[in-house]
């Protein structure tokens, strides 16, 4: 059935691991240990307008995906969003974990076959990653697309708990993922997801961003990020910044305008936000060592207690706090596995790296579980462990050996249609 | 074919499941593979279950005795595992399948053969 028609050699495989999120679309080549590319999930839409601002780019680039009828221009990926257009504006393609925007998702997609992979679809089997509450519809309008449009000769679909999970080397795990825009809490029992029992908050990596940025504005914090900087001088502490302005586009658009600072807003809260072991207490936090900024028009100075006030937001909700996620979901789940569940919990996700995540998360676990439960947390200590878990389990699982019979092949597809996917993909 | 052929001659012939049983949605049982204990009341809890998911989250799937573990499910299919074995149902227009597949036979093997013939049963009018 499956492995008919293709050249599946050994361990020439050559499986393609995509993993969509709200922050990045990870994709890689299977067997690898991290993904190739990190591609923002955001796309910036240029009008038909011809751009007043000649930049050498947008002339001789072939990069920028073909124009459509309407005459819109796409762009994908860091070096073609980031740079200041006029009149481009900035969409991102999910919503709530799942795709949204089919449209500019095509135009990701294409860009990740011409640059990263740089093959033709049509030689690789595709692995893609999917948000644990993912609903039919999308779930078949991905496997449609995939054969379709791209021809691809075999698909599967995994959910991202269940590769988080793998990538820690356990089948069975509550998976606890804070990424850009949720923290959910998923159980998985022997490779499957109980999707009765799954948790989760808007509470995310965005959502700091935004206490971050309401916070610095409160405090009269100029926020201009490096594309308006041309040259700036040295100022001392706290003194006003003293900077020169580049010449820019006209016309820059609000959204792309927001882009920017909230990337600034993400470096500062990587480096500047911490969440302590136990809930927030001024005289506690008063007595840390400060940490010393320095934003991108030079203003610098010393932040102290409100680092941990913020990020605390991620804990002190009764209801949506990551702890309080985690064990409203174990206790959702049948009786027998709350222990097994308790004994592997497994944080991953980007947001997850803030600084003291894993301990406190820790805390309120400890706290909320019945007294005598085992609690072990399984927390890789690399970044790139922490960030691409999902991807590195996707990796790992299009690799193996018996995996390699449960592929969606394109002849099953003919036959069976999109509705395989259900059957072949729980 | 008689409801027994179907289980013997479809279902267990697939070589992917090793217990079946096609019952109505009372529960009464209208074919049951050979050693299969399974009784009308598990199955009336059962079939119960696809429509409200909340009484098989907490207290799984029990079989013949055998209680499972319950995964996921629509109020066409219910999946549950415990260990190695695993149980795949699908309710029908008017009958619901019930099957039980072991290692090394995966899931997605046991869900084409039993969907299959579930959607060829409605397809009948059953």
């Amino acid at each position: 059935m499956s492995g008919g028609t293709m050249l599946y050699g050994g361990d020439e495989i050559g499986a393609l691991v995509f993993d969509p999120g709200h922050h990045s679309l990870r994709v890689g080549y299977a067997q690898e240990d991290s993904p190739k590319a990190e591609i923002p999930s955001v796309v910036g839409i240029g009008s038909s307008a011809p751009d007043t601002n000649l930049d050498p780019e947008t002339k001789t680039d072939n990069n920028v995906t073909p124009n459509n009828s309407d005459g819109r221009k796409f762009y994908v990926d860091t070096n073609y969003v980031n740079v200041p257009r006029s009149q481009m504006e900035v969409q991102t393609y999910m919503k709530d974990g799942m795709i949204d925007n089919w449209e500019l998702f095509e135009k990701v997609i294409d860009y990740a076959y011409a640059n990263v992979i740089q093959s033709e679809p049509e030689y690789h089997p595709v692995l893609f990653s999917e948000a644990s509450w993912n609903v039919r519809n999308n779930r078949e309008k991905l496997t449609e697309l995939m054969f379709e449009k791209y021809n691809v000769p075999a698909f599967f679909l995994v959910k991202n708990a269940v590769l988080a999970a793998f990538s820690s080397g356990r089948a069975t795990a509550l998976v606890v993922d804070s990424g850009a825009t949720h923290t959910s809490a998923v159980p998985v029992h022997e490779g499957y997801v109980l999707s009765q029992a799954v948790v989760k908050s808007p509470l995310g990596g965005d959502f700091l961003s935004r206490q971050c940025r309401q916070h610095l504005e409160k405090l009269n914090i100029d926020l201009s990020p490096v594309y308006k900087i041309a040259s700036k001088d040295v100022v001392k502490e706290r003194d006003n910044a003293r900077f020169t302005l580049r010449k820019l586009p006209e016309n820059l658009t609000q959204s792309w305008q927001n882009y920017m600072v909230q990337l600034m807003m993400q470096d500062f809260q990587m480096n500047v936000l911490q969440v302590l072991e136990n809930p927030y207490d001024e005289r506690v936090a008063s007595q840390i060592p400060m940490v010393h900024y320095e934003f991108p028009n030079g203003y610098h100075q010393d932040f102290g207690s409100e680092r941990f006030k913020i990020a605390e937001s991620l804990f002190d909700n009764a209801m949506l706090g990551a702890g309080q996620l985690s064990s409203t979901s174990v206790g959702m789940c049948d009786a027998d596995v709350r222990l097994s569940l308790f004994g592997s919990v497994v944080v991953t996700g980007g947001n997850t790296l803030l600084q003291g995540f894993p301990e406190r998360l820790n805390r309120d676990l400890q706290l909320r579980a019945p007294s005598n439960t085992r609690l072990k947390m399984i927390s890789a200590n690399g970044s790139v462990e922490r960030r691409f878990g999902a991807w590195i389990g996707g990796s790992i699982l299009a690799s193996i050996g018996t995996f390699q019979q449960m592929w969606i092949s394109s002849q099953e597809y003919e036959e069976a249609g999109k509705s395989q996917v259900e059957r072949k993909c729980p | 074919m008689s409801w027994q052929d179907y289980v013997d001659n479809q279902l267990l012939a697939s070589q992917c499941i090793t217990k079946a049983c096609i019952a109505g949605h009372d529960g009464n049982i209208w074919a049951q593979s050979n050693g299969f204990e399974v009784t009308k009341e598990e199955l009336a809890k059962l079939i119960s279950g696809f429509d409200q998911q909340d009484l098989l989250t907490s207290s799984g799937v029990t079989l013949a005795g055998q209680r499972y573990i319950y995964l996921s499910g629509t109020d066409r299919v219910v999946r549950a595992k415990l260990g190695r074995n695993g149980v795949h149902c699908m309710k029908t227009t008017q009958a619901v399948i019930v099957s039980i597949y072991e290692d090394p036979v995966q899931p997605q093997q046991a869900a084409s053969v039993v969907e299959k013939l579930g959607d060829y049963l409605i397809t009948c009018g059953y």
